[in-house]
């Protein structure tokens, strides 16, 4: 019994070492997380309850900032419908082409990498000044857009797609369907998963592409395209470099992204303590349409290993 | 093959990036916090060795256009030159996203030493405490303001200290191009003439010559209402900033009836279109898609150097039954001290510099304004171009047919500011009426300033 003791006191003091050498290496990490992510968020929430300009002391408010956001700010709820209306649209739209262009890019043709890697680039230049001047430039007044409509003849006068309430928010939600690049990535991989054997099997019952299409392809891809919905809808809700560059909040707030409100109340306005409010109601606002879409998972999606349908 | 395929497109990948990364920071001089010393900008021969202990280190921040940096930059050399015991970073950008960086550099307790100011953040950064009082420096001798003239000085006032130099006078008023006003049948402005005359002029460009009368309306959708409030006697902000000032909501609506009436003729551009211009030397008038521009008068200089053609200025409309002249000397920008700066007494020299120095000023060239020490504009005169001495004529016309400036604009501007932008395309677009933005301007610019003067 004595030795089985002693072999236990050895066996705990070899774990509280390993323990203790796993802290060490990821300490770095750890302090990084602490003092960057951990700490900013705690007082991002204490914030948002305080009046704060950044270079007085904070100010005790209490709810005041949420409640001014829902009842008296006019420009909120602008930034709301905006934001709404282009997760609505352009993340579909941003799918739907990336999984079109996916399904052509699956085969191995020649050059298939080639392409692929074409269609990625534009996303990754993504939220960057020169996409968003040349995007400016394309659809602005005197733009290539609109040259190439007027030789057309469609329309016989350049019309400012930009500054036009009616059509800038498109011009933002067509910048976001043309950069499809990396939800397009994965539904390639998701494609090459799916075993050629079901396909066979179809096409030798008879089945046309389309058939194959409706009843293979999507019921299998529905984990990936769950992933990239979750994901597409989180970052179309935190939109913010294509607003800021392009329309500066559109022509009266016709696309003030809610990020860009945020930014424009706290860095051009000092009302940090807005913004920080504002801040933790976009996380409560991604939270809610993650969680209702997780819940509806059970419904669409399908998981071969679980066998539900 | 196909390994040597691999290997040459990394290859290419890796030299792509290895060269934008190069060029970044050959052509961005950015620093963050200008007193870090392992900076990879040595081998850059515009600025200096960041040695601390011998050297005084001062940064200097302003915006501006390209002409500006140029000439500002020759001026801070020549500084350096002068003082080889000061060795100055500077930083500059436009006017797009000035403020946001200085929000940053405020929040972050790091203000360059010497920074340009605006009339319309001037008060909002005095008032937090971030500007040095130079009142003591003119005391002391360090600022000499002997060459100055009070009412070049006073704008640069907050609660009765002094904050900010100005860096030269300036007004809002309309560039004009005197060959498409005499295509157009029409006579140039006179000092006095009214706003039917604008009327008229801008409908009659607008019909001879089939382009538009200007960009925007007189003064832009601020300044201009400004200008037409102070016509009748009343302030746009009152004097503490909790409110507005003006109590007729009718001069709302009629200044921008007028605007509304050229935009339906057709001598006004929709906003999509505005959106094009970016810069001065963009402006409509210098592409001749517009034979007037409202802007401020010191940046006749660079729009005459965009459009290589003789241009005028005019005063802004007057009121036929004004009370009080619109018009204003207005200090272009300042400079101002960081309260937080090292080197407040390198940093004050620096600014006495720029407004004393006749050779400094002879490269600066009034870019900014009219120089406001006398001895600098004696010195300038026969060295000025054209476009520049229709400047500081204009100034001195200026002079002749303005009132006071009105104090500065309270906390809750910018706020206000977007707000107006915004009402005005809402009525360029048919959304609002006049009658109706003038009551929700009312109501939302007064819940601005009453919060943000909390």
């Amino acid at each position: 019994m004595v030795f089985a003791k002693g072999l236990n006191k050895q066996r705990k003091r070899r774990n509280d070492y390993n323990n203790l050498a796993g802290y060490a290496f990821i300490s770095p990490w750890l302090i990084g997380f602490i003092l960057f992510t951990v700490i900013p968020i705690g007082a991002s929430f204490a914030l948002s309850f305080t009046r704060y300009d950044l270079v007085s002391p904070p100010k005790w408010v209490g709810l005041e900032n949420y409640k001014t956001m829902f009842l008296h700010d006019e420009r909120y709820m602008s930034a709301l419908k905006a934001t709404f209306s282009y997760v609505f649209v352009a993340v579909p739209l941003r799918l739907i082409f990336a999984l079109f262009i996916a399904v052509l890019l699956v085969k191995d043709r020649k050059m298939v990498s080639a392409y692929r890697a074409a269609f990625y680039i534009p996303s990754l230049i993504g939220g960057s000044v020169a996409v968003a001047v040349m995007w400016r430039q394309l659809f602005g007044a005197n733009g290539a857009l609109n040259s190439i409509l007027i030789e057309l003849g469609i329309i016989d006068k350049g019309i400012g797609w930009i500054g036009n309430p009616h059509t800038a928010i498109w011009t933002l939600i067509l910048l976001a369907a043309w950069q499809f690049g990396s939800p397009m990535l994965i539904f390639v991989a998701g494609l090459k998963q799916i075993p050629t054997s079901y396909y066979e099997a179809a096409y030798i019952d008879g089945a046309n592409s389309w058939q194959r299409f409706i009843r293979i392809t999507i019921p299998l891809l529905t984990p990936i395209i769950f992933f990239n919905f979750i994901m597409q809808t989180i970052s179309g809700f935190m939109a913010f470099t294509e607003s800021y560059l392009i329309t500066g909040g559109g022509p009266f707030d016709k696309t003030l992204f809610y990020a860009l409100y945020l930014f424009e109340k706290a860095f051009k306005f000092y009302d940090m303590g807005y913004g920080c409010a504002m801040a933790w109601v976009l996380l409560l606002i991604i939270g809610i349409f993650t969680a209702l879409i997780f819940k509806s998972s059970n419904y669409w999606v399908y998981y071969e290993s679980k066998g539900e349908w | 093959m196909k390994k040597w395929w691999g290997l040459l497109i990394i290859a290419i990948l890796v030299m792509t990036m290895v060269l934008t990364a190069c060029g970044q920071s050959q052509t961005t001089k950015d620093t963050t916090t200008g007193d870090q010393q392992k900076q990879d900008e040595p081998k850059q021969d515009e600025s200096k060795d960041n040695a601390v202990g011998e050297k005084a280190e001062l940064r200097v921040f302003w915006w501006g256009s390209q002409d500006r940096h140029d000439r500002t930059i020759k001026a801070i050399e020549m500084f350096e030159e002068k003082n080889p015991d000061v060795s100055i970073q500077y930083e500059f950008s436009g006017w797009d996203g000035y403020w946001e960086k200085m929000a940053a550099l405020a929040a972050a307790n790091q203000l360059p030493d010497v920074f340009q100011q605006d009339y319309q953040y001037l008060a909002q950064y005095a008032k937090k405490g971030l500007l040095e009082a130079l009142d003591p420096y003119v005391e002391r001798g360090i600022l000499d303001l002997s060459d100055v003239d009070e009412s070049s000085i006073v704008g640069g006032k907050v609660d009765g200290k002094l904050y900010g130099i100005n860096l030269g006078s300036n007004a809002p008023c309309i560039v004009y191009d005197p060959d498409l006003f005499q295509q157009a049948g029409v006579p140039e402005p006179t000092p006095d003439w009214t706003w039917e005359d604008y009327m008229d002029t801008a409908k009659k460009i607008h019909e001879k010559l089939g382009i538009y009368a200007d960009r925007v309306f007189p003064g832009g959708y601020f300044h201009g209402l400004k200008h037409y409030i102070r016509q009748h006697g009343q302030k746009l902000y009152s004097d503490d900033g909790t409110k507005l000032d003006y109590s007729d909501d009718k001069l709302f609506e009629e200044f921008f009836t007028m605007e509304l009436e050229l935009l339906k003729q057709g001598a006004l551009p929709m906003p999509d279109e505005r959106l094009e211009v970016k810069s001065v030397e963009d402006e409509f008038l210098v592409t001749k898609k517009a034979a007037m521009a409202a802007v401020h008068a010191n940046q006749i200089v660079a729009m005459v150097k965009a459009a290589n053609r003789p241009l005028k200025l005019a005063l802004l409309p007057k009121h036929k039954d004004q009370v009080k002249e619109g018009t204003y000397v207005k200090p272009s920008q300042f400079f101002s001290v960081a309260a937080t700066s090292k080197n407040k007494d390198k940093a004050v020299q620096f600014v006495n510099y720029f407004t004393n120095d006749i050779e400094a000023n002879k490269v600066l060239m009034a870019e900014r304004g009219v120089p406001i020490s006398s001895k600098v504009r004696e010195a300038l005169m026969p060295l000025l171009n054209d476009a520049q001495k229709e400047m500081f004529n204009f100034m001195e016309v200026v002079v002749l047919n303005s009132s006071p400036i009105d104090p500065p604009d309270p906390p809750g501007h910018p706020e206000v500011d977007k707000l107006l932008k915004n009402l005005e395309e809402q009525m360029l677009y048919g959304q609002l009426t006049p009658a109706e933005a003038a009551i929700k301007f009312r109501e939302e610019a007064n819940k601005i300033l009453a919060k943000s003067a909390q």
